[in-house]
């Protein structure tokens, strides 16, 4: 159980985004795209943000980023000590802190801007900041390319002359150079190659091992959250609706969403002939999500409650770090992810 | 041979760019059976999908050409030579999209945004068949409630902006399954779709294939899905077949290093194993390397890895491996 201290406190966050139609651009709507969602991330561990397109994950870590402005919520993260609420500091206030927080994006290919040399976008966060002398920045920069896997006497040429792969160790190059204790890994794999993706999430790993780093991890790939993640949040239309240790998400899901979820995992094991239940229809339009539960429009298990009251999340008694929201948590037996027991993939381990 | 299909031998794909002559595929084998399902499996730049473009001739001179090799289609008693048909033929335009239909991986640049869906299942369907236009809107409501749609009534004339990405694959299936093909070609059916999404259209797929009786030739990068779906898998690096056989061969017992160190690269739900990724990156096109391609990445690499191109060698039951290592049947 990991007891470190809390790093990051996210409190009744929300975030919509208006909907403006006809000549005036009036507002007649909003999407809620993060609607209501606390969590929190304890210093050095990694919590997975999981959910299918429009729940709200990106939002979710660009607020925390205050690349977008929150809506209404507060957003805590420990500075020297104490917690602080960085989404009321002024522009000066919050350059201090991007220092200790970093992002790195899906896409190698729009995420870097192509008329700048590798050197310079690495290079870029140290000018900003001001740090260091010319000769010293460079010297950082070779030193950081060099422990992503990149070839330094390479630190001339253009994002385009490098594969998706070498990409997003440029991006992981970047947001490491200023040291940061959380980096909000959005959907940081998701682009990539097979092979190259297992390099790139080895070597987030390590890093984190060697310089004490937090991440928020937000993809849509349950088999790439459950090998980095110690934490996962699953969220659903702008709700989180299970929060549990990896584990218990995986073996003893607590919420139907996240059954469904684990059910449509294609397993790459042709002997797992799994009976699964799957899911019906689409996720609704977050401009007009169904009332109570969001998800109960596709929910195997709703009843008349789900359709009028909107459950809270709660901590199970007993359970530590479990949280869910659902009416039914616990009448309800939910099936978990039956893990592949193949002793041939297993066995490719004693190949030489 | 009664229950062949399609047999590709030798095929070359090749295409000419900036950067020179690039092999896109380069001398692949084989056979699709009746029924079957297929999978095409690799990285991106193996040549998955251009080996499926070349068998819908639809790859277009002067940029691209077959440049080697043949692709046979068996019709009853009959051998149909795709590759000496000609892109716009009319024998060619009558087996493209009514005897082998495709879908693709981005169901929104698959359709037109100006036509109803409608109107362009309804393209397919009076073009291959001698039907009226009151007849075609028939099947394509027919083809759109198959796929599972809620009211096909009034669906069918939604245009494609009405439609979530999920519906938009479901309609392009209906669209490829109007005029009952013998096989349809999937290239990344769900790769833009959500996880839940996902797993209904490849569950409408295998229910499809069933009624349809069809085989599937299915592309894709995602190891879960070939597991999922089919029962012999094609697994493809840089232009060349480098291992075939069973997917569960494939998958309990693989010989080829590139298809052991793919299955060792794919995080699997609760092994709790560190990934062993292949080590560098896929060699460019116009600068491969001698001998074999995986030679550079290889952890058993050899002497003779780097100077010849290894043959394929039997390896098991119908399973082949494109390496040096299973020479002289050393299994």
């Amino acid at each position: 159980m990991n007891t470190n201290q809390v790093i990051l406190e996210v409190s009744n966050l929300k975030k919509y985004f208006p909907i403006r139609k006809g000549l005036f651009r009036r507002t007649v709507g909003y999407v809620k795209a993060v609607d209501d969602i606390s969590f929190f991330i304890r210093e050095g561990e990694t919590l997975g943000m999981v959910g299918e397109s429009g729940c709200g994950k990106t939002t979710t870590g660009r607020c925390i980023l205050r690349l977008y402005e929150p809506t209404a919520g507060t957003i805590k993260f420990r500075t020297d000590n104490d917690l602080i609420e960085i989404n009321s500091l002024n522009e000066h206030q919050m350059k201090a802190v991007r220092r200790q927080l970093q992002i790195i994006f899906q896409d190698p290919f729009s995420s870097l801007d192509p008329r700048m040399s590798v050197k310079d976008i690495i290079c870029e966060p140290l000018l900003l900041q001001g740090i260091g002398t010319r000769k010293q920045q460079i010297d950082r920069v070779a030193e950081i390319m060099a422990r992503v896997g990149l070839d330094a006497g390479l630190m001339n040429r253009y994002p385009h002359e490098f594969s998706g792969g070498q990409r997003q160790r440029i991006g992981i190059a970047r947001s490491l150079i200023l040291q940061p204790r959380l980096i909000v890994c959005d959907e940081p794999v998701s682009a990539l190659d097979v092979s190259v993706q297992a390099q790139v999430l080895n070597l987030l790993m390590e890093l984190q091992d060697e310089f004490q780093l937090t991440y928020l991890f937000v993809a849509h790939d349950l088999s790439v959250v459950e090998y980095i993640s110690d934490r996962i949040i699953v969220m659903y239309l702008g709700k989180i609706v299970e929060v549990a240790q990896s584990d218990q998400i995986y073996q003893h899901p607590r919420h139907p969403y996240t059954e469904a979820l684990l059910a449509a995992i294609p397993v790459a094991d042709p002997r797992a002939h799994r009976q699964r239940k799957l899911l019906e229809g689409t996720v609704p339009n977050p401009a007009n999500p169904p009332p109570g539960c969001h998800f109960h429009t596709r929910c195997l298990y709703a009843q008349e409650i789900c359709r009028q009251k909107v459950p809270q999340l709660v901590e199970i008694p007993g359970e530590q770090d479990h949280y869910v929201s659902c009416h039914f948590y616990e009448e309800l037996d939910l099936k978990g992810f039956v893990p592949v027991k193949s002793a041939g993939l297993l066995g490719l381990e004693t190949d030489a | 041979m009664d229950d062949l299909l399609l047999r590709v031998k030798g095929l070359c794909t090749y295409f000419h760019t900036e950067e020179g002559l690039v092999k896109a595929v380069d001398g692949i084998d084989f056979d699709l059976k009746r029924g079957e399902t297929l999978g095409i499996v690799g990285e991106s730049g193996c040549g998955k999908s251009v080996t499926a473009l070349s068998v819908m001739q639809l790859i277009r001179p002067p940029r691209g050409r077959i440049a080697g090799g043949t692709i046979e289609y068996i019709r009853g008693n009959e051998i149909i030579e795709i590759t000496k048909l000609g892109i716009h033929s009319p024998e060619m335009r009558s087996i493209r999209g009514k005897e082998i239909a495709m879908i693709f991986q981005e169901p929104m640049t698959s359709l037109n945004p100006v036509y109803s869906i409608g109107e362009q299942i309804m393209e397919a369907v009076i073009l291959h068949q001698q039907v009226d236009k009151r007849e075609a809107r028939k099947m394509a409501i027919q083809s759109l409630k198959e796929v599972g749609l809620s009211s096909p009534e009034q669906q069918v004339d939604w245009y494609p902006h009405q439609l979530s990405g999920g519906m938009r694959q479901r309609v392009m299936i209906a669209m490829a399954l109007s005029c009952d093909p013998n096989l349809l070609i999937a290239d990344e059916p769900t790769t833009a779709l959500d996880v839940t999404i996902e797993a209904q259209i490849l569950e409408l797929m295998k229910g499809l294939q069933r009624t349809h009786n069809m085989s599937i030739m299915l592309i894709t990068h995602n190891l879960g899905i070939i597991g999922e779906m089919s029962k012999r898998v094609i697994v493809m690096y840089l232009g060349k077949i480098v291992e075939i056989g069973k997917t569960d061969d494939i998958f309990y017992n693989p010989k080829h290093p590139y298809t052991r160190g793919l299955l060792r690269s794919i995080p699997t739900i609760g092994l709790k194993r560190r990934l062993n990724p292949i080590e560098g990156t896929v060699a460019r096109m116009t600068e491969l390397p001698h001998g074999c391609y995986f030679g550079p990445r290889c952890p058993r690499r050899m002497p003779i890895c780097g100077e010849k191109e290894p043959p394929q060698f039997l390896v098991g039951d119908e399973q082949f491996a494109k390496c040096w290592l299973y020479e002289g049947g050393s299994v």
